[in-house]
């Protein structure tokens, strides 16, 4: 860049592009905060001050959406789905990363080129047999249907993740355990889970976050209220009541953001690193 | 002596036997580690790509038990469809306009916070893939309210600075409102995009940059000669992905449109989804469906066969 | 071993005194599984009174197991329960191309006994026997009646020296008035798509007659014929024209409320369903409303538009349908359909014998209109075809309004949707 290489030396050599940087930056940390601000004001402050900070921070816009909207119970869906899911695709994941990573397989590459397509696969490629597929088996509209549906997408994202890490592992450290007699999977129940738990970790959280924010699925393969999650049950806030005010559906969207912000603040390193090496997810 | 080698040495044997001989050692591994995950592949993936195939050569109403066999019917319905057309080219317009964005502001953006010339780079790389971590409903929630008409937040700041005149129905006009959801979609996305250029920048060995400065490159022509050059496979990876992120679409148009106005937001994901479950026509939505297939698997297969031997070898 | 026999005789015992009673009139009392759509709070709970007061009359005989599933996710679920195990015997159905939908894939029973038996044709509105009938069978009970109209403001109107218009000619003239007087004319609000499609309909079916509509509902007629263009022509036109309020494709029928409250707008044509925003608690107009029915055009009579707004299906797989008739021989019954009125807050009811006399004069001059025998009637194009014809047909109405289609183009859209659904003209 001719203009930075012009102030080299500069003392506003940084500080300009510093400022521009964190002006735009602006963009992107401006509407969310505005957000959280709006969620925290009354009705009638919102009309009185639209951009600037609650004067007097009120909660009842939560309050008020939380108990209007059903957000226990979808919460209690939201987590059920985005935990349950994770943890069956990681029961899935971990013997095949071990497989795919530690043994000679005829035709690996293929078969694990395979299970990965599902990454990069529009949803809309499968949905319609999936629905056929779950309305047959009496599982559509259910809980256990979504998070069967939800596991077998995930898995390859966690077989990916872990299938780097395991093959990372050295193989020496099997050798002992396999001179004592230790049969295979003696050798993945006390080696390579203990040792994988990392990235077991890592994996579990990334696919929570994901099926979380997950929507095409549990808008087609779910119908009934009480079992939607949340990112579909928000949608609640659209109709004529809730969007003449501006707090309400804010406070709304705060709440439904809530459990990933927080996953994102406590492990913010780890997401992205996990994210960056998954990204093709989504 | 490793697994690895005890194998290799049986490769002479015929393949029967070596499937045999793996079944009684590899019990475990074989059922738990291959059998099961292709197995909830096939049933959950494989098959109904294969039978979304079949869909697409028959006319049903997704309610019906009678299924019709239609032969091609549906992919010359799919030439004649007005509607097909408009979401085919809003797609193509996404992702162009989605990959621009994502290499020429993400590009930019990571040289620039690459450079040293910048303080807490680290700080606003978080700041910029912050919004990754919202879903897309919310996403969509959001810009909803900051656009809407009347009480939104924009319109107020336009009004506030004297812009009045630029004010539209940002989320009603039919020439614009698919521009205001690429943006909105680009804006959530670009954490990305941004994270793997300054993975890629990351790499590039530092002597190189060292060595055309003492020849007396300017920060622009290292730039074009060293970065971008080095950073080519990265900015493949972020191609194939941005590409395949903007034919998936539907959450955005969903929540914040529904295609309209008049089918100006209209994309292949979401026309899909309007085929199918809105009007009840699930075999030409299936042929929608196999259109969208054969888009992602070119850019799929490329990519993950890299993706694949990187992670087993 | 002394303590375990006395034990089994104890439970032997009480399950003798305190089961067998109850497990004998739960095997004998027949489960029918009743799923509604549900639209409002109201409306909900009407629904569910429904099934406790026929249930506590019917104890130990028949049980409806009650679902609601609201509105927006109402067609889905119907997708997935039917053809699910243990579907619902009696659902809530839609009429017109949607209850043809449900036929044709074999889901409906046919209820011409039990409109034998119970009598149905002597107490319902004759519009929805009509509506309810398939090559002539029928199929479905209409529960709620209701009609599209030209509403007005009675006080714009005069104050201007205009009457309500019974002329399509009337009605152009009065609104080059308004436009001049900077009134609105008519009221669109078709952000969502569907409204505008009552004003096309009307016009279609008043232009040209009802005839060629049944005819092009059948697919006895074209969409690219000159007429369907013409239709969408004059909507143009009027669009074009400045006879909408601005930004007409932008609004929501709720919003648009406000300005036709305000007098800023002086005639709307859309359903009866529109008194739920126009009436206060009490069920007074919050302003100066009357309404008439469409203008006729040219000089053939008008042509009302009264349509089935609920309608209830019995699944054909159903094991108890002689309960289930039942069931809906309540629905239909006069206490029912007052209640409905009433507390349901939903006008107007399918059973004629309903007195509307604690309404407001204007809406018991509707009821009146509704419940009237008419020589034709017509549904609007989205209730008339199935959803593979109506969803192109509103999006190609919206496009043309919004001027990104020509008419041609529009009908050219909804006829290559016929040609892949229904085949060819027939």
């Amino acid at each position: 860049m001719p203009w930075i290489d012009r102030m080299r030396g500069l003392p506003l050599g940084r500080i300009v592009p510093t400022t521009l940087i964190a002006a735009f930056s602006l963009l992107w940390i401006f509407p969310p905060l505005l957000t959280l601000a709006t969620a925290f004001k009354s009705d009638a402050e919102v009309l009185a001050n639209p951009f600037g900070l609650p004067a007097v921070p009120t909660l009842d816009a939560f309050r008020y959406a939380w108990q209007a909207m059903d957000y226990a119970g979808l919460f209690f869906n939201s987590f059920l789905y985005s935990a349950a899911g994770s943890a069956f695709a990681v029961v899935l994941a971990l013997p095949a990363a071990y497989a795919f990573s530690w043994f000679r397989i005829p035709g690996r590459v293929l078969l694990f080129v395979m299970l990965l397509t599902t990454l990069m696969l529009p949803q809309q490629t499968v949905i319609l047999p999936l629905f056929s597929l779950l309305r047959t088996l009496g599982l559509l509209d259910t809980r256990f249907g979504l998070i069967l549906v939800h596991a077998a997408f995930g898995m390859p994202f966690l077989l990916l993740v872990m299938t780097g890490f395991v093959s990372g592992i050295p193989r020496e450290v099997a050798d002992a355990a396999r001179i004592d007699g230790c049969s295979d999977f003696g050798i993945f129940r006390y080696i390579i889970v203990p040792l994988t738990m990392p990235a077991i970790a890592v994996g579990f959280t990334i696919n929570f976050i994901n099926i979380w924010k997950e929507y095409f699925f549990a808008l087609i393969l779910l119908s009934s209220q009480d079992a939607m999650p949340i990112n579909v049950g928000i949608l609640g806030v659209t109709n004529d009541f809730f969007f003449t005010s501006l707090n309400l559906p804010s406070a709304a969207i705060v709440l439904a953001q809530l459990p990933l912000i927080l996953l994102y603040v406590f492990a913010n390193r780890w997401i992205r690193q996990g994210m960056f090496a998954g990204a093709i997810k989504s | 002596m490793t697994e690895a080698i005890g194998l290799r040495s049986q490769v002479r044997e015929t393949f029967l036997s070596k499937l045999a001989d793996f079944m009684a050692n590899r019990g475990f591994v074989l059922v738990f580690g291959i059998i099961l995950p292709v197995a909830v592949y096939v049933v959950f993936v494989g098959w109904p790509i294969l039978f979304n195939i079949y869909l697409s050569f028959t006319k049903w109403n997704g309610l019906a038990p009678d299924v019709v066999f239609v032969g091609i019917d549906n992919y010359i319905r799919l030439i004649n469809d007005p509607g097909f057309r408009q979401a085919f080219f809003n797609s193509l317009k996404w992702a162009l306009l989605a990959l621009s964005i994502h290499l020429g502001i993400g590009l930019t953006l990571s040289i620039l916070l690459h450079s040293g010339r910048v303080d807490f780079p680290a700080f606003f790389r978080s700041l910029i893939f912050l919004p990754f971590t919202m879903s897309l409903v919310t996403v969509g929630l959001m810009f909803s309210l900051i656009l809407s008409p009347g009480f939104g937040v924009l319109d107020a700041l336009l009004r506030g600075v004297g812009l009045e005149g630029l004010i539209r129905t940002w989320l009603g006009d039919y020439d614009i409102t698919i521009y205001v959801l690429i943006i909105i979609d680009a804006w959530a996305y670009l954490g990305i995009p941004l994270m793997m250029f300054h993975a890629g920048l990351s790499a590039i060995n530092t002597e190189l940059f060292d060595a055309a400065r003492v020849d007396g490159a300017s920060e622009w022509q290292l730039a074009w000669h060293v970065t971008l050059p080095s950073l080519k496979p990265v900015i493949l990876i972020v191609t194939m992905l941005s590409v395949i992120q903007s034919l998936k679409t539907f959450d955005l148009v969903s929540v914040m449109t529904g295609g309209g106005p008049a089918g100006g937001t209209s994309v292949l994901g979401h026309y899909m989804y309007v085929i199918s479950f809105r009007r009840n026509d699930f075999g030409y939505g299936a042929t929608i469906g196999v259109v969208m297939l054969l888009f992602s698997a070119g850019f799929a297969l490329t990519y993950l066969r890299g993706v694949a031997r990187n992670a087993l070898d | 071993m002394r303590r375990a026999f006395s034990k089994a005789v104890l439970v032997a015992a009480l399950s003798t005194t305190m089961m067998v009673p109850v497990s004998g009139a739960m095997a004998e009392a027949v489960k029918i599984r009743f799923m509604d759509r549900t639209t409002a709070t109201e409306q909900a709970a009407y629904s569910k009174w429904l099934a406790d007061t026929f249930n506590a009359a019917h104890e130990g005989e028949i049980e409806i197991v009650w679902e609601g599933v609201p509105d927006e996710a109402y067609k889905t679920k119907i997708f997935t329960v039917l053809r699910a195990p243990n579907p619902p015997d009696v659902f809530y159905s839609w009429e017109g191309g949607r209850a043809k939908f449900l036929i044709d894939s074999g889901f409906a029973a046919e209820l011409d006994p039990y409109y034998e038996k119970y009598g149905w044709k002597d107490i319902m509105n004759p519009s929805g026997v009509q509506l309810a009938t398939f090559d002539g069978h029928q199929y479905f009970v209409p529960t709620m009646m209701a009609a599209a109209v030209l509403w007005y403001r009675p006080d714009i109107l005069k104050e201007l020296g205009l009457e309500a218009p019974s002329t399509w000619a009337d009605a152009m003239a009065a609104a080059d008035t308004l436009k001049q007087a900077g009134i609105t004319p008519f009221i669109l609000a078709n952000q969502m798509r569907w409204p505008a499609q009552f004003m096309w309909s009307a016009l279609f079916v008043n232009t040209y007659g009802v005839e060629a509509y049944d005819d092009l509902i059948a697919r006895r007629l074209a969409w690219t014929d000159p007429k369907v263009v013409d239709a969408f022509q004059i909507m143009k036109d009027l669009m074009d024209g400045g006879y909408f309020e601005n930004g007409a494709n932008g609004i929501d029928i709720t919003p648009a409320v406000v300005p036709f409250s305000k007098g800023e707008a002086a005639m709307w044509y859309q359903g009866s369903f529109m008194t739920g925003r126009f009436l206060d608690d009490a069920g007074a107009p919050k302003f100066p409303l009357d309404y008439t029915t469409f203008p006729s055009v040219g000089d053939q009579a008008p042509t009302v538009s009264v349509f089935a707004e609920n309608t209830l299906m019995m699944l054909a797989q159903s094991e108890h349908k002689d309960e289930a008739a039942e069931f809906l021989d309540w629905v239909l019954s006069v206490e029912s359909q007052t209640r409905q009125s009433n507390e349901g807050k939903l006008l107007f009811p399918a059973n004629v014998n309903v007195s509307l006399d604690n309404f407001d004069p204007l809406m018991q001059r509707l009821g009146k209109t509704i419940a009237a025998p008419q020589d034709a009637t017509f549904m609007h194009v989205d209730h008339a075809v199935p959803d593979a014809l109506a969803d192109p047909f509103l999006d190609g109405l919206q496009s043309v309004l919004v001027g990104v289609m020509s008419p041609e183009q529009a009908a050219a859209q909804v006829e290559n949707a016929a040609q892949a659904e229904l085949g060819d003209v027939n």
